[in-house]
């Protein structure tokens, strides 16, 4: 061997030697790694092992806590039942009438029923799927003894005292609680409070069968289950559910964490786990139970590792050379696999939540439009809104809501009082029955009309319109509604209820009301025997005069300031009424003696006498009054009615300011007023009328110088009518008209005829109604006359009354001016027995003042009637107006007007009226046939 | 109006109407039946006229009620159209039996004739001697009694029951003494059927409303106290918890029934045989309990003997 060689051999051994070595440092390195990379393994399986049983009793922990929220979700509900039931109407109505002293036996009785009925409600209302709640309800006074038993037949505990024994402690708390009868009962307790004292205590019994079915509601395995055990460690049986496996001492088990046990069984012993949680606010837990198979399968965790330590030993001998080549790839693979594996998991995760993220945005994004939809809905609306979360008593409200009460949208809070202590006490219980009637399921929604305090410190009517958002058991945890102010048109409704039954002007009752009363009045006093009432009826007299002169404002303050004046003089229950213009009713309850209405008549007459003050002008106004008394021949108000107004028109007609009794005789005489009526119509057709003259005379000279025309009417059977009767009825008829016309064309016809057969001219004066002036075309008619007459249009005067002038017609002023131009007189009759102020006659087409015959019949009596006269002959004299005087009787009227200077007169003294053969006759006589004067 | 006018009014065809009046003259003639009876005439016509007058839940006024459901039952058992007539407390009796007559206490006059309006009056009717003067009564439909009430702040303070009702009613006519009573004449609230008179201090104040406003009248302070029935008693109650108050009773417990004219035993009996079958069945108890859900629990001793 060369050197070279063996030293190529040493190379290549020590080559192989290295190799050797290093592969099996290589391999013995390989080993030690496999080893420590297999022991590494096992730990880890046995950590994750571990980890992920705890993390399935955690899970399964979780599961549980999640029931019990919902257990006691459950409770609080059933809290809530009671504590409702509690606020029930019924309860308060029973307690309400307990505290009046009412006795079992009348009415109390009744509302202990309704209270019972109102429970009995509760339990059948209340119900999971198919089964009802509650299994007994009962109300225990404050001495523990039950007022009612849902148990115990209607009415027998309150009455016999009887009832069910083993009721619960009275407790004064609210709660949860359980008590001890054949098991233990689990109940719901509210007190009852009225006026703030103590008054007793709603028990409500649970049926735990109920939280089995409906709210653990999960399959109870063979071996696994939930179950709900008390404080004391009493486990409540369920009953449809696997007879529940022998647990252990719940009561030693800490809450939370998983306690391990071993069943013994029918078959082999069965190891366990077992779970406990509270539940929180009541004295219950619930304990879950289950086979630590299901969560650890086959092996536990300690036997795998025994196991799989052993295995790898003997394998390792084997393998360690495959092991050494392999053991990278191996590796490497089961890193590739557990890569692929997270990779998948990975994605299926991203999966998942892409689709959550989609969903979740889906969902916001329809919530958004919700709410923008009604954030616009709300924003549009007139209404305000408000959103009751009732579970957490908050409300919301709207912007707007704030707005109708006056507040800005910080000023209110969220509490249900904002709105409820704002509303008007007498609409407030009203406001809660319909809500809470609302709240029960009784009403299909929540409408009502309340007052509301605004913010300025004023009530305004609203109207609230709402609906309950109910669960799947019907109970209400939301409820919306809107509120709109119709405070307008509830003050429009109060306004057209008192206009349909209110004088506008007075305010008092109007006739439909009046008649209502007096109708109410007349069905009284035919039950009650003996029993009447006073009707008057009272017109103020010459108020047209008040109403001509200082116009119609005046006379609706003069209407209002007596209105007041006779509230003056009634009782509170007597009754006051306007028929309308210048008419008043009163009616007075239960003064049917005669004497006793005389006296309050005449009351009425003094409170009235007084001087009125009306726009600076000082009006004395007196009433004629009419009374009737009631009596049971009367069939209607009506009827009383009548008899009163007729009895009016008699005191007018005796002469005004004065009171009369109605008797049955002036019935027939205004039925005879009525016939006058159809007289005087029939009586133009059959001309039964006739005119009359009566010189006016110049007093200085006692020279006729004109007539007056009067009209007379010759009735066929009550003979001469007088004009003061007839002449009102025909202007209030219109027959005015035509009898005016006739009257004028038969004096101008006259005086023609007188003319021609030689009298010498005379001016005639012939009175026209202020009807008459309104027609349209009188000035027309009066030409017609004249002309077909032949009168000349300078001996005719025309008498008119101030009320004439009062108006102040524009058209009727101008037709004056014309007639004037024409030559004919406008003489101003009845002259200072208005009330107007005499600047008005500044200006006016007016010839000559006729003095009322009043003041001259006064003349000599009276010094302010002598007054008078002398006034009006001056004022006439500083006007350029003749002054003729009228009913001049006797010499010394007649002296004293000369002395006064006053230019004409009339009367009895110079002549009377005469028809026109007895005229003529006395025409023809004249010794000194005088011309007519202008 | 005669009936023959009615069915116009109904308006039944003319011809279907000829044929009625032709089958029911046939049935009259062969049968040999000289005149007929108001049954007949109810038959012939078609309807039956249920006078009635808007009275706690009896009749409420708007279409409905405990009385109205019951004869609108017995007209569909008679085959005929049922017709609601409203008419008043004064006038009820007239317009069933044509007689006008005059009430005082248990006494009564024939007065003159009015037109017959209805077949039969249902609308709570106490049976009282006098009205029994006047009409004939069914089988009780219900049953009532008259109570004292009082505004809760009156001092006439709710009575101690004895167990004994005539002594109770005794003891509660006393505490009237001195006070106003308001009642209503041509009911079961008239004072004088209780011999309530105005003596030591009593003021009787007769009602014009309704029954139903009496209540109200009493909180308005037109009176101190009021006789009220037991159903309007029972509603008041409800409505104004607090407000009034029951003292005690007046009378015993009396029936309420259906008033038929004296000329209709056979309607009547009708009524009788059709109340019996419906208080067998249920549905009389189920009616009750739907316009008066507390009373048969409340008054036991009436409703189960049934």
């Amino acid at each position: 061997m060369t050197p070279a060689p063996e030293k190529a051999l040493r190379l290549e051994q020590g080559k192989l030697k290295w190799f050797a070595r290093r592969q099996i440092l290589a391999t013995s390195a390989a080993g030690v790694g496999l080893l420590v990379y297999v022991s590494f393994l096992l730990i880890t399986n046995y950590h994750s092992a571990i980890s992920i049983q705890q993390n399935l009793v955690e899970m399964r922990r979780q599961e549980l806590v999640q029931r019990t929220e919902e257990l006691r979700n459950f409770f609080d509900d059933r809290k809530e039942d009671v504590a409702n039931l509690v606020l029930s109407r019924e309860v308060a109505v029973f307690f309400e009438n307990k505290a009046l002293g009412m006795s079992m036996e009348y009415g109390l009785g009744q509302s202990l029923v309704a209270m019972r009925a109102s429970f009995i409600r509760l339990m059948q209302r209340k119900k999971m799927g198919e089964d009802t709640i509650y299994s007994r309800i009962v109300f225990i006074d404050p001495g523990g003894a039950p007022l009612i038993d849902t148990d115990s037949p209607a009415g027998s505990v309150a009455r016999d005292g009887k009832s069910k024994p083993c009721y619960p402690p009275a407790r004064r708390k609210e709660g949860i609680f359980t008590a001890w009868q054949d098991g233990e009962e689990m109940l719901v307790s509210v007190p009852y409070e009225f006026k703030n004292a103590y008054s007793g205590q709603i028990i409500a019994w649970i049926k735990p069968a109920v939280i089995y079915d409906h709210v653990l509601r999960r399959e109870q395995a063979s071996k696994s289950g939930t179950y709900i055990v008390s404080g004391k460690g009493y486990i409540y049986e369920p009953q449809t559910a696997p007879r529940r496996p022998d647990l252990p001492d719940i009561a030693a088990l800490t809450p939370g964490r998983p306690h391990e046990f071993v069943m013994e069984g029918p078959g082999k012993p069965v190891a366990m786990i077992a779970l406990r949680v509270p539940v929180k606010g009541t004295p219950f837990f619930l304990v879950h139970v289950f086979p630590t198979q299901e969560v650890y399968g086959k092996l536990a965790p300690r036997n795998q590792l025994v196991g799989m330590g052993v295995a790898a030993a003997a394998i390792f001998a084997a393998l360690v050379l495959v092991l050494m080549v392999n053991i990278k790839s191996m590796v490497l693979k089961a890193r590739l696999d557990e890569s692929a594996l997270r990779e998948r998991d990975i994605q299926e995760k991203n999966r998942q939540l892409e689709a959550e993220i989609n969903e979740r945005r889906q969902t916001e994004r329809s919530l958004r439009e919700s709410e923008e939809r009604y954030a616009l809905a709300s924003q549009a609306s007139n209404a305000g809104l408000w959103d009751w979360d009732i579970d957490k008593n908050e409300v919301h409200y709207s912007v707007r809501w704030k707005a109708l009460l006056g507040y800005g949208e910080d000023e209110i809070g969220t509490g249900v009082g904002e709105w409820l202590d704002r509303v008007h006490p007498s609409d407030l219980a009203q406001l809660k029955i319909e809500m809470n009637s609302h709240l029960d399921g009784l009403t299909a929604h929540l409408q009502n009309e309340h007052r509301v305090l605004r913010k300025d410190g004023t009530y305004r009517w609203m109207f609230t319109r709402a609906v309950a958002v109910r669960n799947e058991d019907g109970r209400a945890y939301r409820m919306c509604g809107s509120e709109s102010d119709v405070n307008d048109r509830k003050e429009a409704e109060e306004q057209l209820r008192h206009g349909a039954f209110y004088d506008g002007l007075t305010d008092l009752p109007n006739r439909a009301l009046f008649m209502d009363r007096l109708g109410h009045s007349l069905r009284r006093a035919r039950r009650e025997e003996g029993r009447s009432c006073a009707v008057f009826f009272i017109d103020l007299d010459r108020f047209k005069v008040v109403n001509d002169s200082l116009g119609h404002i005046a006379g609706d303050k003069l209407l209002k300031e007596t209105a007041r004046r006779l509230e003056g003089c009634v009782r509170s229950c007597d009754t006051i009424a306007r028929l309308g213009g210048d008419e008043f009713v009163m009616l007075f309850e239960e003064t049917g003696d005669v004497e006793a209405a005389k006296a309050i008549a005449a009351r009425i007459g003094e409170a009235l006498a007084a001087p009125f003050l009306i726009e600076g002008s000082e009006i004395r106004c007196s009433a004629s009054i009419g009374i009737a008394i009631t009596s049971p021949d009367y069939a209607g108000a009506e009827e009383v009615l009548r008899d009163a107004d007729i009895t009016m028109y008699r005191a007018k007609a005796l002469g005004r300011a004065r009171y009369e009794v109605f008797d049955p005789s002036m019935r027939l005489e205004a039925a005879a007023l009525l016939h006058l009526e159809n007289d005087l119509r029939r009586a133009l057709e059959s001309d039964e009328f006739a005119v009359h003259y009566q010189p006016i005379v110049a007093l200085g000279t006692g020279a006729t110088t004109g007539l007056e025309a009067l009209t007379r009417w010759q009735h066929p059977r009550r003979g001469l009518v007088s004009p003061g009767e007839f002449i009102p009825l025909a202007e209030e008829t219109g027959l005015i008209v035509p009898l005016g016309e006739w009257v004028l064309r038969t004096a101008c016809s006259q005086m023609k005829a007188w003319q021609d057969e030689g009298i010498a001219p005379l001016r005639m004066a012939v009175n026209i109604s202020t009807v008459q002036l309104r027609q349209a075309n009188f000035f027309d008619r009066l030409m017609t006359i004249l002309k077909e007459t032949g009168m000349e249009p300078g001996l005719l005067d025309m008498e008119i009354t101030e009320s004439v002038l009062m108006d102040r017609n524009e058209q009727v002023i101008e037709m004056f001016h014309k007639l004037r131009a024409l030559g004919i007189r406008i003489c101003l009759d009845d002259f200072g027995t208005g009330y107007s102020s005499l600047s008005y006659l500044k200006g006016l087409p007016i010839d000559v003042l006729k003095i009322d015959g009043s003041f001259t019949r006064n003349l000599t009596s009276d010094k302010d009637c002598g007054k008078i006269v002398e006034t009006i002959v001056m004022l006439g004299r500083s006007l350029g107006t003749d002054v003729i005087a009228e009913c001049i009787e006797t010499d010394r009227q007649l002296d004293c007007l000369k002395a006064m200077d006053c230019g004409s007169g009339q009367g009895f003294l110079f002549s009377r009226p005469v028809d026109e053969k007895a005229m003529k006759a006395l025409l023809s006589a004249r010794p000194d046939p005088a011309g007519p004067q202008k | 109006m005669t009936r023959y006018e009615k069915k116009g009014r109904h308006g039944i065809h003319a011809a279907v109407l000829m044929v009625v009046f032709a089958a029911f003259f046939f049935t009259a003639v062969f049968s040999g039946t000289a005149c007929a009876t108001r049954m007949d005439d109810i038959k012939k016509a078609g309807t039956l006229r249920h006078l009635g007058i808007p009275y706690a839940n009896f009749v409420t006024g708007r279409g409905d009620g405990m009385d109205v459901e019951l004869i609108t039952l017995f007209a569909r058992q008679l085959g005929v159209k049922y017709e609601y007539v409203k008419t008043d407390w004064p006038e009820i009796f007239g317009d069933l039996t044509g007689k006008q007559a005059t009430v005082k206490g248990n006494e009564v006059e024939i007065v003159g004739e009015t037109k017959i309006r209805g077949d039969l009056a249902a609308t709570g009717i106490t049976v009282l001697p006098w009205r029994e003067k006047l009409v004939d009564f069914s089988e009780p439909t219900f049953t009532n009694q008259v109570w004292l009430v009082a505004r809760a702040d009156s001092p006439v303070k709710p009575i101690k029951p004895s167990g004994n009702i005539p002594k109770d009613c005794a003891v509660v006519k006393k505490l009237i003494a001195g006070h106003s009573l308001m009642g209503k004449t041509g009911t079961c609230i008239d004072p004088s059927l209780y011999a309530i008179q105005e003596k030591d201090g009593i003021k009787i104040q007769y009602f014009a409303g309704s029954l139903n406003e009496i209540a109200p009248a009493l909180l308005n302070r037109d009176a101190e106290l009021a006789l009220l029935d037991v159903p309007d008693a029972l509603v008041a109650l409800q409505k104004w918890p607090g407000k009034i108050k029951v003292i005690g009773p007046v009378s015993d417990f009396q029936d309420m029934s259906v008033a038929f004219g004296k000329d209709a035993p056979e309607l009547r009996q009708a009524f009788n045989r059709f109340l019996g079958q419906i208080k067998k069945d249920g549905t009389y108890l189920a009616i009750v309990k739907k316009y008066y859900p507390f009373v048969p629990d409340y008054l036991p001793q009436f409703f189960k003997k049934k």
